[in-house]
């Protein structure tokens, strides 16, 4: 069992030789107070709500889902079309848009290739166009009646 | 209001560590056993850490951290060793992390940190010693972090190498070297200085 002596002896002659006093000191009433304020700090500790924490794998979830549904917003925005047979629009709805294009933010481009790709008919009197038959002296006779040949001469 | 109770004090110190476990775990007496229990405790669990820290302020911090955690954990402890060791390894743990943590705050090694607080405490109004206790702490404070706890556990609190063993989970044997050690350090900076 150890006492006191053996302790001194293990310290050494110096350490023996000073005083073991405690020189610290701490504010007045120090220790009448610390219970308490021990318990306060404990009971103030457990009323504090839990803050909300969402599980990684709930958040890698979401995160994706989120990503997932920008993507496909911003992807059929800008490749959504409508047909001219699904847009009605009347004769004065199109001369405002022809007019003011700038208010409607009208892509040409994707008229225009909507517009051949739907392979409208022609115009009935283009197809005529192809079944008028001219003979040579109708031409003959049309270029005398139109034409100066004083022009011609100056021309060549 | 603060309340001041001297009597609590005396009642602390008459109820073993059984009967203060044994009314800390009945519900209705749980506030006023551990209430018991820290009167009990306090100033060993504050001297010794403010012999590690050395200013009051952070010994302050540093103990009431210790009780609070000994309040969440004290319903698991299995009573595998005397209770004032478990309340020991807590509250040396506690003060190794708060020195480790103002080392990291300011970006300097550890052993500045003591160097830091041996030059404070000249100046130190908490501290009342001469010269040569001025001379002793500051040979305490250099020595090496665990051999620092081990002098202080042994010349200041005077525990047995086997509670410090239980305390700090190291042989006892190594306990006495490191103490050896660390008393030839001392006397040869005093002689020194």
């Amino acid at each position: 069992m150890e006492t006191k002596n053996n302790i001194n002896e293990e310290a050494g002659n110096i350490l023996s030789g000073i005083n073991k006093e405690n020189f610290f000191s701490t504010p007045k009433d120090y220790f009448d107070y610390l219970p308490q304020e021990i318990s306060e700090k404990i009971h103030s500790s457990s009323r504090k709500k839990p803050s909300f924490v969402l599980k990684p794998s709930v958040a890698l979830a979401s995160f994706t889902t989120l990503c997932a549904a920008v993507f496909f917003l911003l992807y059929y925005s800008q490749t959504s079309i409508i047909s001219p047979q699904e847009l009605s629009l009347s004769d004065n709805d199109i001369q405002l848009i022809i007019e003011n294009p700038e208010k409607y933010n009208i892509n040409e481009t994707i008229i225009t290739d909507q517009y051949l790709s739907l392979n409208i008919q022609d115009d009935e009197n283009a197809n005529q166009l192809t079944e008028i038959n001219v003979s040579d002296d109708e031409i003959k006779n049309y270029i005398e009646d139109n034409t100066d040949i004083n022009t011609i001469i100056n021309n060549l | 209001m603060r309340q001041r109770t001297n009597d609590s004090n005396s009642v602390s110190e008459e109820l073993s560590d059984k009967e203060l476990l044994e009314r800390f775990r009945n519900p209705d007496t749980r506030n006023y056993s551990f209430n018991l229990l820290i009167r009990k405790y306090q100033k060993k669990v504050y001297w010794h850490v403010r012999r590690l820290v050395i200013v009051h302020d952070d010994a302050d911090d540093v103990t009431q951290e210790t009780f609070v955690k000994v309040w969440k954990h004290l319903d698991s402890f299995k009573e595998q060793s005397q209770l004032f060791t478990w309340i020991y390894r807590i509250a040396t743990n506690e003060a190794i992390s708060f020195l480790r943590k103002k080392r990291t705050r300011f970006f300097i090694p550890m052993i500045q940190v003591e160097r830091k607080l041996a030059r404070t405490l000249k100046d130190d109004n908490f501290f009342n010693g001469d010269e040569i206790q001025l001379k002793l702490q500051q040979a305490i404070l250099k020595l090496p972090e665990k051999q620092r706890i081990v002098f202080n556990m042994k010349y200041y609190d005077e525990l047995k190498y086997e509670e410090m063993s239980e305390v700090l989970g190291t042989s006892v044997g190594a306990l006495k070297a490191s103490y050896h050690h660390a008393v030839k350090k001392i006397e040869e900076h005093i002689k020194t200085q």
